[in-house]
């Protein structure tokens, strides 16, 4: 086969119309299949496991073993694109009869785009401040990271961050910028942990492989994981420190142990811990003061407010700004809404979303509008004048 | 459907490729960040190491003047010692741990376990217990006593959910020392509220 009939059966295969339909066949399946899955994974489990993946996995029965099952939102979602595009390159020619066709599905090419670039692009955090506090980073809403914080320094903290998913396929880590070798013995995706009784027999919760810090003294229970959309699970694991001139300790780690564990190792002075993922930025917001205010003579809320001061590492920004319901702070391309609040304990979460993509689906949905009302309108037309010329 | 599939199987060794580029999440990374202006009050109340700090964490207690505070620990935020007229002495201890810790009736009947009592059942822990809203804050409050090592032990004990965790206020020694130092624990208790 020459390189020219590859490219010809190529191009045939993309611009084939029957691929169109089998495409959006298929699409329809894997949405009301998600649509369904949704019930026990809900929305963030199915968007990962049904249409930002490229192939649907599942498992074979009583194993870990993954099976491809059908073809995920972005293997389907891309060939549709490429179908798209290509016919329109090699079938299509432009005649203002067919404008608006073209137009909508430019218009639907946009939405498609606008998908990935939100699923590739995409940040949202969660920013909690106590008041007067200042904090320069956000937290994920769900992904976690092991984090290893050489502290010595009495003004800098250098850190090495691992993400949960490293602990979860129980990766071993060896980093530079550690003198040691990070293993994981045990993780758990969602678990709790209560106090350890000496005297209580362990036939209940996990083997405790730690030696060093809290781990000793907490019992781990695995939890079943969750996906709602208002929890989030609490991942635990037994990470051990490998020196090369042998084991150093194996700690508990885990988002709910919040206080401190610490070790010296050559002189210097770490810190472990598995926390929310983090995402620094080079400005601070400090938490000026919260509002929640209700009706007179109820509990009904009528506003929450947030008053912050956002500062900049470079000193180029300085100033104050009020976050209330549909007044979020927008700042070097993120926003931040009002969230939560508790106005008794002192603090407010604010919710960080970075959607480079954003105003992509508005202009899709007003391509696709135009497009349909010009071929709508065009058909009206020609046959209100060929009536006419009947009539008459 | 003939002319539907390309004709080389050659072009579905793009599949996986393209399927492979998918692949991948987050990588290691290191990073240098300027140490935390302020540290938070968890983090304050585990490093203290004087054990005269009257704060610990999310809350404030007085403590009874008569109430030796002894070193802290990771798990503990508060450590006093009790000493009674006839040398015996009582521990009383403050933990805070995240979440429900086990939940109560899980809690109160580890604390029996010390004391060589049986388990309450749950009938029997609401039977037991009694409430108490100090502020804004919701304390259980239980106190039993049971022969341990052939010795009368009592506990006075007080549970607490705030903020997310499960605090431990536990009073626990000879009978007659827990119960003279009764008041000095419920003033104490009457003193807690959450660290404005």
């Amino acid at each position: 086969m020459t390189f020219a009939e590859i490219r010809r059966a190529f191009i045939r295969f993309f611009i084939s119309l029957r691929v169109t339909i089998v495409l959006l066949a298929l699409s329809i399946v894997l949405v009301f299949w998600g649509t369904l899955a949704q019930v026990h994974l809900g929305i963030w489990g199915v968007q990962d496991k049904f249409f930002r993946s490229f192939v649907v996995l599942g498992t074979i029965p009583k194993t870990d073993i993954p099976v491809p099952l059908f073809p995920g939102g972005y293997f389907l979602g891309g060939l549709l694109l490429i179908n798209l595009v290509a016919s329109h390159l090699y079938r299509f020619r432009f005649t203002w009869d067919k404008a608006g066709i073209q137009l909508t599905h430019f218009g639907l090419i946009l939405l498609l785009v606008g998908e990935l670039v939100t699923s590739l692009f995409q940040e949202e955090y969660q920013l909690r401040l106590d008041e007067n506090q200042a904090r320069n980073y956000a937290e994920s809403f769900r992904q976690n990271e092991l984090v290893i914080i050489d502290t010595t320094d009495p003004e800098w903290d250098d850190v090495v961050a691992i993400p949960e998913p490293f602990l979860a396929r129980r990766r071993d880590v060896q980093h530079p910028a550690l003198p040691f070798r990070v293993v994981t013995r045990y993780h758990l995706p969602n678990a709790n942990l209560g106090l350890q009784d000496p005297a209580a027999p362990r036939d209940f919760g996990v083997p405790n492989y730690a030696n060093r810090g809290l781990g000793p003294q907490v019992l781990v229970t695995p939890l079943r994981v969750t996906h709602k959309e208002n929890e989030r699970n609490l991942p635990a694991a037994y990470v051990e420190l490998h020196a090369p001139e042998g084991p150093i300790g194996t700690w508990l780690v885990s988002p709910m142990l919040v206080q401190p564990q610490t070790f010296e190792y050559r002189g210097r002075s770490y810190r472990l811990a598995l926390r929310f993922s983090r995402e620094y930025k080079p400005f601070s917001l400090t938490l000026k003061e919260l509002r929640h205010d209700i009706y007179p003579g109820s509990n009904i809320p009528k506003n929450f407010s947030s008053l912050v001061r956002l500062q900049s590492a470079d000193g180029r920004d300085d100033f104050e700004a009020l976050i209330f319901m549909n007044n979020p702070l927008r700042h070097r391309g993120l926003t931040y809404y009002q969230y939560q609040m508790d106005s008794v304990s002192g603090f407010s979460v604010l919710q960080v979303v970075r959607n480079p993509g954003w105003t992509i689906p508005y202009i899709a949905c007003v391509l696709m509008s135009l497009g349909l009302t010009w071929q709508f309108g065009r058909h009206l037309l020609g046959f209100i004048a060929r009536r006419r010329t009947t009539v008459a | 459907m003939p002319g539907f599939l390309p004709r080389s199987p050659r072009l579905l060794a793009l599949a996986p490729a393209l399927w492979l580029a998918g692949c991948g999440g987050p990588d290691v990374i290191a990073y240098r960040v300027p140490k935390e202006p302020e540290i938070p009050p968890e983090l304050a109340s585990a490093a203290a190491s004087t054990p005269e700090a009257p704060a610990a964490g999310a809350l404030v207690w007085q403590s009874p003047a008569a109430w030796e505070a002894k070193a802290l620990t990771a798990m503990r935020r508060g450590s006093y010692a009790i000493r009674g007229p006839d040398g015996g002495e009582a521990d009383f201890s403050i933990i805070a741990f995240p979440g429900a810790a086990g939940g109560l009736l899980e809690n109160i009947n580890r604390w029996r376990q010390q004391v060589s009592l049986p388990p309450f059942s749950p009938a029997q822990l609401n039977e037991h217990i009694r409430h108490l809203d100090v502020g804004p804050l919701h304390f259980d409050l239980v106190d039993f006593a049971g022969p341990l090592d052939g010795e009368l032990t009592r506990i006075t004990g007080a549970v607490l959910s705030h903020r997310g965790e499960s605090w431990f206020f536990k009073l626990m020694g000879p009978d007659e020392v827990v119960r003279a130092a009764h008041a000095d624990f419920m003033g104490l208790i009457h003193s807690t509220r959450p660290r404005s």
